[in-house]
Order: structure tokens, then sequence, then C-alpha cells
């Protein structure tokens, strides 16, 4: 019954965990995506523009 | 953990973990999209100044023209067609930039086709697009240059403000989830505490149902449960009781005989009798033994009767019934010099006839115990009814409801002298329970007696 209660009690770190990540991991990946097309040279087809 | 508790979590975390999802997917696609239309209007502006500036040049230039003259040309046509942001190069010379930024360091332009770079320059984004454009036989390369800082730090700010409004989202879903599925489940925490109080012996509690949804049906039926529960328990407790009733009123029944019998059997073998004295003696102790006798048998034919949960019971003749006890009953009536009356106009009714005989023989003999000689008792059976009238000297209305308990003697030493034990209506109340009947009593003291057999069923 012990062990099913602390199971339970699991859900208090998970839902932690989600509202951390949505807090800071979110900015940060959002960011670092489009921080990934710095320093690329990027060559245009004539038909793209 | 409440139940309650862990349905509003899992969902919480359910919907924190959507919310995260759709922020991330619509941050990164929001951010993409600013930086493509950034990324397509510098690659436009390049492209019209590059094409303006080309089609000047050609023709304008002269094939004579010195090298100085030509860039001096090509300085003179930039300067109409650039903004503050546009860079001309031919080669390592160059011929026009008003910024700081030395943007053949960055994108050095290779090929004929329009090429872009996004760099990090002092802390600022800045997009440099570019080609390749030649004029009579010399390269020069165009640039248009931007700060995109502000695409990053859009993507950014709305990145945080996002993170805020889920913090507050999940806090505001969460108050309203708890609250929700707290009055949801509300039904079920009164169930369960209504369990733990039937259980703690507490029988006539009950559920409100206010729903017809799941909720309310289990609580319904948990009512019904309650209710047969409660029904039952009662019905134990009655057992019960009149068990022990039944066994105090038999040790009590008993206690006489045998206070007589052992009073009797002492004085035969302590004291100097004359014969007759003896015989005396015996007659009382053998009348003692057979008031015993009777009591054990009327005591047993209760616990059968009581035993049985169900008789088959076989349509029969009234008429036939009633004749054949106002026959068994016959030579009792005329010892007592009393009169029966038999009338019947009831065809057949659903019976154990010799149970029902017994019965009724048992209602005829009380009625006749109460009736002083030259009385007369009514038989009759109307409708659903059977019933045993007497002119007698009656029952106190108070007494009534206790004349079908085991034992009980409306008057003990009357009854006792006439033989009575007082089983004999407890024996016809279960008789007529087995019957799907009842007892009932109409009495006025002085004036007589009415007991009747009220066959509940329609039959």
């Amino acid at each position: 019954m012990r062990m099913f209660e602390t199971r339970w009690n699991f859900l208090y770190v998970v839902l932690a965990v989600l509202v951390l990540f949505s807090l800071f991991a979110i900015p940060k990946i959002a960011v670092t995506t489009l921080e990934r097309t710095r320093g690329q040279i990027v060559t245009v087809e004539s038909n793209e523009t | 953990m409440r139940l309650w508790l862990k349905v509003s979590l899992v969902s919480l975390i359910v919907a924190t973990a959507a919310v995260s999802a759709c922020s991330l997917i619509m941050l990164t696609g929001s951010g993409r999209s600013n930086l493509d239309l950034a990324v397509q209007n510098t690659l436009t502006d390049q492209q019209v100044r590059a094409a303006s500036w080309s089609t000047a040049m050609d023709d304008q230039i002269d094939r004579q023209y010195s090298d100085t003259a030509k860039r001096s040309l090509a300085r003179y046509l930039i300067g109409k067609f650039a903004d503050e942001n546009t860079i001309l190069l031919a080669g390592d010379d160059v011929i026009y930039n008003c910024t700081t930024i030395e943007p053949d360091r960055y994108l050095p332009i290779s090929g004929t086709s329009q090429q872009y770079v996004i760099v990090e320059i002092d802390g600022s984004s800045i997009l440099i697009a570019g080609s390749l454009e030649t004029i009579e036989d010399t390269d020069y390369q165009l640039y248009a240059v931007r700060d995109i800082t502000s695409v990053f730090t859009g993507i950014e700010e709305m990145a945080h403000r996002f993170a805020l409004i889920n913090l507050a989202a999940v806090v505001l879903t969460g108050a309203i989830l708890m609250a929700l599925v707290r009055l949801v489940l509300k039904p079920i925490d009164t169930l369960s505490r209504n369990a733990q109080s039937i259980a703690d012996g507490i029988y006539d509690r009950r559920i409100p149902v206010r729903e017809s949804d799941e909720v309310g049906n289990l609580a319904d039926s948990f009512n019904r449960m309650a209710e047969a529960v409660e029904i039952r328990v009662r019905e134990l407790r009655d057992e019960a009781d009149r068990r022990t009733l039944l066994m105090s009123a038999l040790t009590h029944e008993l206690k006489t005989p045998m206070t007589g019998i052992s009073g009797n059997a002492q004085t035969l073998l302590g004291t100097k009798m004359t014969e007759e004295e003896k015989e005396d003696s015996l007659l009382r102790i053998d009348a003692e033994c057979k008031r015993i006798e009777r009591l054990s048998q009327k005591m047993m034919q209760l616990i059968v009767l009581r035993q049985n949960g169900e008789l088959t019971l076989q349509p029969a003749s009234v008429q036939k019934l009633l004749d054949g006890i106002a026959a068994s009953c016959a030579e009792q009536i005329r010892q007592r010099g009393l009169t029966l009356q038999v009338e019947c106009d009831r065809d057949v009714l659903p019976m154990e006839a010799d149970l029902l005989t017994s019965l009724l023989l048992n209602l005829i003999d009380n009625a006749g115990k109460a009736s002083s000689p030259g009385g007369t008792i009514e038989l009759r059976a109307h409708g659903n009814v059977i019933s045993v009238t007497d002119h007698g000297k009656g029952i106190p209305k108070e007494e009534l409801d206790k004349i079908t308990q085991p034992f009980y003697m409306v008057d003990k030493s009357r009854a006792r002298k006439a033989g009575g034990i007082g089983l004999g209506l407890a024996l016809a109340d279960e008789i007529a329970r087995l019957h799907h009947a009842g007892l009932e009593f109409e009495s006025e003291p002085g004036t007589g007696t009415i007991a009747k057999v009220v066959f509940y069923e329609d039959v």
C-alpha cells in the first residue's frame, strides 16, 4: 500500500518537471532552433526569389 | 492520495504536456516564418537593387573607359539605387559601403546565384545577402545587409511570455480541475463514508441521489443495498430477540412442572404417607410429566414450522375444511355446553389442510375456553377471511398485540388450569404466515373476540 502511495506521489515530480520544462526549456529550444541558421551560407536558386 | 487528487494531477500533467508541446510548435514555427520573411525581403531588395544598378551600368559604360572611370561610374550609379545598407565591392576594392561591416569576410560570393548568410556581429544578428554582377569583364559584388536581431529577440521574448502564460494556465487549470473533479467525485466520497458507517454498524445512512449518471446509479444501488442490509440485520435482530424470548419463556414454563415434580418426589421420599396420599402425589407427578411432554411436542412443532420457509399449498374446498373442523371439535363443544355455527361463502383456498385445521381448532379451543356454557361460537369463511367469533369475556386491548407471543397467556392461572401452555396462538401465527396470511384479533372485554385469519394474497 505504501509502495503504491509512493508511486502516486511520483505524479508531483512529473508535474514539477513539466512546469520547469515549459518555463525554461521551451524558450531555449525555440531560440536554439533559430540560432542554428547562423553561419550557414545559403545559395538561392533563381526561381526562389 | 485521495482519488480526486490523483485524477486532477493526471489531468493537469496531460494538459501541461499538451500546452508545452503546442507552445514549442508555435514558437519554432513563428520564429521560422519571421526569419523567412526577413530573408525574403532582404533577398528581393538586394535583387532589385542589383538588377537596377547593372542595367544602368550596361547602358552607360563604354569599353574605352579606364578602370578608374568605370569604378567612378559604378560608385555614381550605386549611389542612385542604394540605401545605407547596400555595399558594392569590385574584387577587394570597396566602391560603396556606408556600414562598418566587411561582407566579403562572411559571404565570399562564388557563382552567379544569389547567396545569404546570418552572422553575429557585436552581439547583433546580421543578415548579409549578395550576388555577383559581371559588367565589361569586371566582377562586382553587390550586398544588402539587414540587422535582424529583432527576429531573434522577438522569439525569445515571445517564448518567455508563453512560459509565463503556461505557468498561469497550469495554476488556473489546476485550481479549476481540482474543484471540478472534487465536485464530480463528491458522491463517491459520500459513498465511501456511508460504506464506512455501515461497516461500523450504522445501517440507516443513505446517499442523496441527485444525478442519473454512473455515480448516481452507483449511489442508488448502494442505497438499495444498504436498505437490504438494514432489513436483513433488523430481521436477524428480531429473530435473535424472539429466540432469546422463547428460550427464557421456555425455561420459565419448564420450571413450574419441574418444581411440582420435584416437590411431590421429595414428599414421597421424605414423608410417611398413606397409600391414597402416595397415589395422589404420583398422579400429580404424572400430570406434570404430561404437561412437559405437551410442551416439548408443541415446541417441536413451532420449531419445525419456523424452519419451513415455504409450504406447498393446494387449492382445497373451504366448506369441506370447515365441516371437518366442526366434526373434530363437536365433542369438545358439547362437553363445554356450547354451540358451533358454521357459515361459508368461499369455494376454495390454497392451503395445507392439516395445518389450517390445526390453526382453526386452536382458535376454536381458545374461543371455547373464553365462553361460558350455553354460548355460541361462529366459524365463518367470507372472502379472504376465515374468522372464529366468541361471545365470551374478551381480551383487553393492550394484550392483543402480545397474545401470539410464545408462552404469553392473558390469564396464566386460569389458562394453566385449563391445560394451556401458551403456545397455541404462536403456532397458529406461524401456520398463518406459511399460508401468506396473518392473524388479526378484534375484542371487547365482556363482549367477545373475533379471531381472523386474513389471506393477504388475492387467491
